[in-house]
C-alpha cells in the first residue's frame, strides 16, 4: 500500500471546510453540555452550526471536485449536494428536538451529521466503513438517550445489536471482497472485475457483494432486514428518530447507490435483481403492516420502510438512478421530519410525555380547529402520497421514470400499487381530522404537557422547507445535470 | 394570456373566498361576482377563439416551462373540442353561484373548494401537456373528496373514500402511462406525443398497455361498467352542487380525456379495442336504465342514468366515425345541462323535505306547478324528446355506430326505451296522485335566486336542441382532425 499524503492543500482545506467547522462545532458543543448550559441555546447552538454548515457547503458548491487522502475521499458535487441535504435535515431535527436532561445530543448528533457527509464521499471499503461506523455510534445512543422511558432499553438495544451485527457482516463482506481483488478502492475492484479470467474466485467477489448489499439492508431498514426499524422509530425521542429515518436512510443510500455503481454491484444482474426483490417485498410488507398499526410512529416507521423499498426498486436501474434516488429520499426525509415534529406537538397538547404513545385520536384531538396546521398536513401527507405538484409526485416520478426506461414492469407496478396501498393509511391520518368524523375518544387533558411550541415550529419550518425544496427541483437539475456527471 | 387569465380567475377567488369565512352571505355574494367575472373570462376567450385559424391543431395559448427536469411545459391549448365544455362548466358554476345565494349551508370554505374544483376542471381540459394534465386531474380529486366527505349526506364518509379510492386507483395507472410515454418523446407535450407511435401487435405491446393505462383512469371517471359502482354512493351523498359539477363536467371529463388523449396517441389500440369498448357502453346503457328503474331514491335513479347516458357516449365514441363522436360530444353538453338541471331541482326539493325518497314527492304538479314543468322538461331533454338536446346526441351517436356496428346498436336502442320506462315512471310517481304529507308539510317555494339559477339551464337546453348546427360545426374541424389519425 502506497503512503498517504496528508497534508492538505488550499483546494482540499477548502472541500473540507464544512467538515472541520463541524468537527469544532463538536467541541464548543461538549463543553457548552459540560457546563450544563441547557435547553433552548443548546438548540440554537445546534441550528447555527447545521445552518452554517450548509452554507458552507453551497459556497463549496462550484469549486471543482477534489479528491483527499489519496484517492479513498472525494469530495464532488455529489457529497456537496448530499452534505446539504444531511444538513438541513439535521437543522430541521435541530428546531424541536427537547433533551433537557440530555445535552450530550448536539456533539453526537454533529459527529453523526459529519459521519453521513464523509460517507457519501468514500471511494473504497474501509473508509466506506469508518464513515459508517462514525455515524453509527452516535446514532446507537442517539436512539437510546431515554433509557429508562418508553421502552427506550429495549429499542436501544435491538438497534445496537443489529446495527454492530450488520457491521460485522459488511466488515465479513469487505474482507471477501479484499480475497478477490486484493484492493479495498471502488475503482481498481472494478478494474479486476473487468479483467477476471474464469479462474478468478468469483465466488468470493459475489459472496462478498451479497453481505454487503443485506448489511446495507439493515442500516435502512428494508424488508426483510427492518425489524428494528418500528421499535426504535416509535421509542427514541421524537427528533432523534426523525433524524434517524430522514437523514440517516438518505445518506446511507446515496452513498451506497454511489459505491455500488462505482464498484460494480449494479452491474451484477443477480445482486441488481435481489435489491428489487428487497424493494418490492419491502413496499408489500411496509404498507400493509403500516396499514395494521394505530399507534402514529410505528404507522410511519412501516411506511418508511415501505419507500425505503420504493428507492430500493431503482438500484436495479444502474447507476443512472442516482438522481431520483436523492431527490426521492431528501424530499421524504423533509416530509418525515414535519410528522415527526407533528406528532411530538400533538402528543404535548395531550398532556403525553412523548409522543411515542401517540395514536390517530391525539393528533386529531390537538389538531382540529387549527386551519394552518392541517393545511400544512394535507401538504405533508398528500406529498407522500404523491399527489402533484407537492414535491413527493416529483420524486416519485422521476423513480418511475427510470424504472420503465429500464423496462422494470413489475417494479413500477410494484411502487404504483404501493402508492395506493400507502393512500388507505395516510387518509386514515387525514380523514377524522379534515372531515372531523368518529366520535373523539377521551377527552384532550386540561394541562398540556411540557412546552410543544417547539414542536410545532419544527412541524412548519419542515414544511416550509419541503416547499422550498420542491419550487428548487429545477435549479437542482440545472446545477447537476445527468447523473453521469455526478458519479465522476 | 387569456386562457392563463381564465384559469386564473376561479384559483384566485378561492383563496379570496376564504377571507370571508366569518361571513357567509358576504362570501356567497363575492363567489357570484366570481363567477361574473369568470363568465367575462370566458366571453373574451370566445372572442379570440372565434378568430382562431380552423385548420390550427389545439392551438396553444400560453405556455411556461416549469418542471425541465421531467421534460414537461405548463402549457394551455384551446380548439373545438374542449371550448364547449369550458362553457358547459362555466354556465354550470353560475347557476350554482345563484342556487347558493342565501343557502345556510353553504359556507366560505364549500364556496372556495368549490371555486378549487373548477379551476381544476378547466385545466385539465385546457392542459396540453401530459404532466400538466395529470396535475389538474389529480387536483379535481381534493376538492370533491371534501366536498362529498364534508358537506355530504348521512352515509357521505364512505362515499368519499369510495370516490377517492376508485379514482386514484385509475390515475395511478394513468401516472405509469403518462411516465412511459415520455420516455422517448422530447417532451410530454401532447403535439409532441402525438408524433410518436407505440408499437401495436396483439395485447401485451407497448401501445395496448399505455392506451390501457390512459383508459383506466377516464373509464372510472366516465364510469364505464364495470368501474361504475362508486358513482351512484357519490351521487347520492354529495351535496347538491358537488352533484351537479360531477354529473355536469367531471365525468365528461373521462369522455373528453378518451377523445383527447386515447384515440390521438394510441389510434390502432382505439381501433382494436372498439368493438369491446362499444360492448361495455352497451352492457352500461342497459344495466344502467335498468337499475335505474329499481331505485327508490330520486338521486340514484338520477346517478344510474347517468351511467347509461355514458353508456351511450361511450359507444358513439369508440365508434370511431365522425358523427359519432360529434354525437358524443354533443351528449356531453346536452346530458350535463339535462342532469345538471334534475340535480339542480330535486336539491332544492331535498332542502325543503329532507327526504330523497320517491314516494314523498307525490302531487308536486298541484304544489308547485312551475318547478314541476321544469322537472318535465329537464326529464324529457334527458330521455331524449325531439326538439331537446338530448334527442340531438343520442340520435347521432346512433345513427354513426350503426354503420360501425349494427348489432350492438340495435341492443343500445333499447336502452332509450328503458329510458323512458325509468324516467316516466319517476315523473308519475313525483308528479301525480295524492299530495304526500312531507310536501304537505314543507312547501316547495322556490326563491328568486333559485330561479335564477335553474332558468339558464332550461334556455341553454332549448337553444341546443332547436339550434344544434351551430355548436356541431363547433367542434367539427376538431373531430376531423382528431380522426384522422386513423387514417
Amino acid at each position: 500500500m502506497e503512503t498517504l499524503e496528508l497534508n492538505l492543500n488550499g483546494a482540499q482545506l477548502r472541500a473540507l471546510l464544512p467538515i472541520f467547522f463541524l468537527c469544532a462545532m463538536v467541541l464548543v458543543s461538549l463543553v457548552s453540555s459540560g457546563y450544563r448550559i441547557r435547553g433552548s441555546l443548546q438548540r440554537s447552538l445546534g441550528l447555527f452550526s447545521f445552518v452554517v454548515f450548509v452554507i458552507l457547503n453551497f459556497i463549496n458548491l462550484p469549486y471543482p471536485d477534489t479528491a483527499i487522502l489519496g484517492t479513498s475521499l472525494f469530495v464532488g458535487m455529489l457529497t456537496k449536494v448530499s452534505s446539504i441535504v444531511v444538513g438541513v435535515l439535521a437543522a430541521a431535527a435541530c428546531v424541536f428536538v427537547d433533551e433537557e436532561d440530555h445535552p450530550e445530543w448536539l456533539p453526537l448528533l454533529s459527529i453523526a451529521v459529519i459521519g453521513l457527509s464523509l460517507l457519501v464521499g468514500a471511494r473504497d471499503w474501509v473508509s466506506f466503513f469508518i464513515y459508517l461506523e462514525t455515524f453509527s455510534m452516535p446514532s446507537y445512543v442517539l436512539a437510546s438517550l431515554r433509557l429508562k422511558k418508553d421502552g427506550g432499553f429495549e429499542s436501544g438495544l435491538k438497534y445496537l445489536m443489529m446495527g454492530a451485527f450488520s457491521s460485522a457482516i459488511f466488515l465479513l463482506g469487505i474482507t471477501l471482497v479484499y480475497g478477490f481483488s486484493g484492493s479495498f478502492d471502488f475503482l481498481s475492484i472494478l478494474e479486476t472485475i473487468r479483467s477476471a479470467n474464469p479462474e478468478s474466485p468469483v465466488g468470493l467477489l459475489y459472496a462478498g457483494f451479497s453481505l454487503i448489499v443485506v448489511s446495507i439492508g439493515f442500516k435502512v431498514a428494508l424488508a426483510p432486514f427492518h425489524m428494528w426499524a418500528p421499535d426504535v422509530y416509535q421509542s427514541a425521542p421524537a427528533a432523534m428518530a426523525s433524524f434517524l429515518a430522514s437523514a440517516v436512510k438518505f445518506a446511507v443510500f446515496v452513498a451506497a447507490f454511489a459505491a455500488f455503481s462505482q464498484t460494480g454491484i449494479l452491474q451484477i444482474p443477480f445482486l441488481q435483481a435481489s435489491m428489487s426483490a428487497f424493494g418490492i417485498l419491502s413496499i408489500l410488507v411496509g404498507n400493509l403492516m403500516a396499514l395494521r398499526q394505530s399507534n402514529l410512529r410505528r404507522m410511519i416507521a412501516y411506511a418508511s420502510v415501505a419507500s425505503a423499498g420504493n428507492a430500493a426498486l431503482v438500484f436495479a436501474v444502474g447507476p443512472v438512478g442516482l438522481n431520483s434516488v436523492l431527490v426521492y429520499l431528501a424530499i421524504y426525509g423533509l416530509n418525515i421530519v414535519a410528522l415527526f415534529a407533528l406528532f411530538e406537538w400533538a402528543a404535548r397538547e395531550n398532556g403525553l410525555p412523548s409522543s411515542s404513545q401517540a395514536d390517530l385520536g391525539c393528533l386529531s384531538r390537538a389538531i382540529r380547529g387549527k386551519p394552518l396546521a392541517m393545511t400544512a398536513l394535507g401538504i405533508v401527507l398528500f406529498s407522500l402520497v404523491g399527489l402533484p405538484p407537492l414535491p413527493g409526485f416529483f420524486g416519485k416520478f422521476l423513480i418511475i421514470r427510470d424504472l420503465l426506461r429500464a423496462d422494470l414492469f413489475i417494479e413500477a407496478g410494484a411502487l404504483l400499487l404501493g402508492s395506493l396501498l400507502s393512500l388507505a393509511y395516510y387518509l386514515k391520518i387525514f380523514v377524522p381530522i379534515a372531515l372531523e368524523t368518529g366520535a373523539i375518544d377521551g377527552k384532550k387533558a386540561a394541562l398540556a404537557g411540557p412546552s410543544s411550541t417547539g414542536s410545532l415550529a419544527g412541524f412548519y419550518f419542515a414544511t416550509l422547507l419541503l416547499m422550498v425544496a420542491g419550487f428548487s427541483l429545477a435549479g437542482y437539475f440545472n446545477l447537476v445535470g445527468d447523473t453521469s456527471l455526478f458519479l465522476r | 394570456m387569456t386562457a392563463l387569465l381564465f384559469l386564473l380567475i376561479p384559483t384566485v377567488s378561492s383563496v379570496l373566498l376564504l377571507l370571508f369565512h366569518r361571513n357567509r352571505v358576504m362570501a356567497q355574494w363575492v363567489n357570484l361576482v366570481f363567477n361574473f367575472l369568470w363568465a367575462a373570462g370566458l366571453f373574451k376567450l370566445w372572442m379570440e377563439f372565434r378568430v382562431q385559424p380552423e385548420t390550427s391543431v389545439f392551438p396553444i395559448w400560453f405556455s411556461w416551462d416549469w418542471a425541465p427536469f421531467i421534460g414537461s411545459r405548463f402549457s394551455l391549448a384551446i380548439d373545438g373540442l374542449n371550448f364547449p365544455l369550458l362553457a358547459l362548466n362555466v354556465v354550470l358554476s353560475l347557476s350554482l353561484a345563484f342556487y347558493a345565494i342565501g343557502h345556510e349551508k353553504l359556507s366560505a370554505s364549500y364556496l372556495a373548494l368549490f371555486s378549487f374544483l373548477n379551476a381544476a376542471s378547466v385545466g385539465s381540459l385546457m392542459a396540453a401537456d401530459a404532466a400538466a394534465f395529470y396535475l389538474f386531474w389529480e387536483l379535481m380529486l381534493i376538492p370533491m373528496y371534501f366536498l362529498i366527505g364534508k358537506w355530504g349526506s348521512k352515509n357521505r364518509i364512505y362515499a368519499s373514500l369510495k370516490f377517492f379510492g376508485f379514482t386514484m386507483a385509475g390515475s395511478l395507472l394513468l401516472l405509469g402511462a403518462i411516465v412511459y410515454v415520455g420516455l422517448n418523446s422530447p417532451s410530454l407535450g401532447w403535439h409532441d406525443l402525438k408524433e410518436q407511435r407505440w408499437v401495436f401487435d396483439g395485447w401485451f405491446s407497448p401501445q395496448a398497455l399505455l392506451f390501457l393505462g390512459f383508459l383506466a383512469a377516464f373509464a372510472v371517471k366516465i364510469p364505464v361498467w364495470p368501474l361504475h359502482t362508486w358513482l351512484p354512493d357519490a351521487h347520492t351523498e354529495a351535496p347538491t352542487g358537488a352533484s351537479v359539477i360531477l354529473a355536469g363536467i367531471l365525468l365528461k371529463l373521462g369522455v373528453y380525456g378518451i377523445a383527447r388523449w386515447c384515440f390521438v396517441l394510441f389510434p390502432e389500440a382505439s381501433l382494436a379495442s372498439s368493438t369491446f369498448m362499444m360492448g361495455l357502453g352497451v352492457v352500461g346503457v342497459i344495466l344502467g336504465s335498468l337499475s335505474a328503474m329499481a331505485q327508490k331514491d330520486i338521486k340514484r335513479t338520477i346517478a344510474y342514468s347517468s351511467v347509461a347516458h355514458l353508456g351511450f357516449m361511450v359507444i358513439g365514441l369508440f365508434a370511431l366515425r365522425e358523427e359519432s363522436i360529434q354525437g358524443a360530444l354533443f351528449q356531453n353538453l346536452a346530458h350535463g345541462l339535462s342532469t345538471g338541471a334534475l340535480f339542480l331541482i330535486f336539491g332544492m326539493i331535498y332542502d325543503r323535505t329532507h327526504t330523497r325518497e320517491l314516494k314523498d314527492y307525490g302531487g308536486l304538479a298541484t304544489k308547485n306547478g312551475v318547478l314541476a314543468t321544469l322537472f318535465l322538461f329537464s326529464a324529457m331533454a334527458s330521455i331524449g324528446l325531439p326538439g331537446l338536446p338530448g334527442f340531438v346526441g343520442e340520435f347521432l351517436v346512433l345513427s354513426g355506430s350503426f354503420v360501425t356496428n349494427p348489432w350492438l346498436t340495435i341492443l343500445a336502442m333499447s336502452g332509450i326505451l328503458l329510458g323512458a320506462v325509468y324516467m316516466l315512471s319517476a315523473m308519475k310517481k313525483i308528479l301525480y296522485g295524492e299530495v304526500s304529507p312531507t310536501l304537505e308539510a314543507h312547501p316547495v317555494v322556490l326563491k328568486w335566486s333559485e330561479w335564477m339559477a335553474i332558468a339558464p339551464m332550461v334556455v341553454l337546453m332549448l337553444i341546443l336542441g332547436l339550434m344544434p348546427q351551430g355548436f356541431l360545426k363547433l367542434s367539427e374541424s376538431a373531430v376531423l382532425g382528431m380522426l384522422s389519425v386513423f387514417k
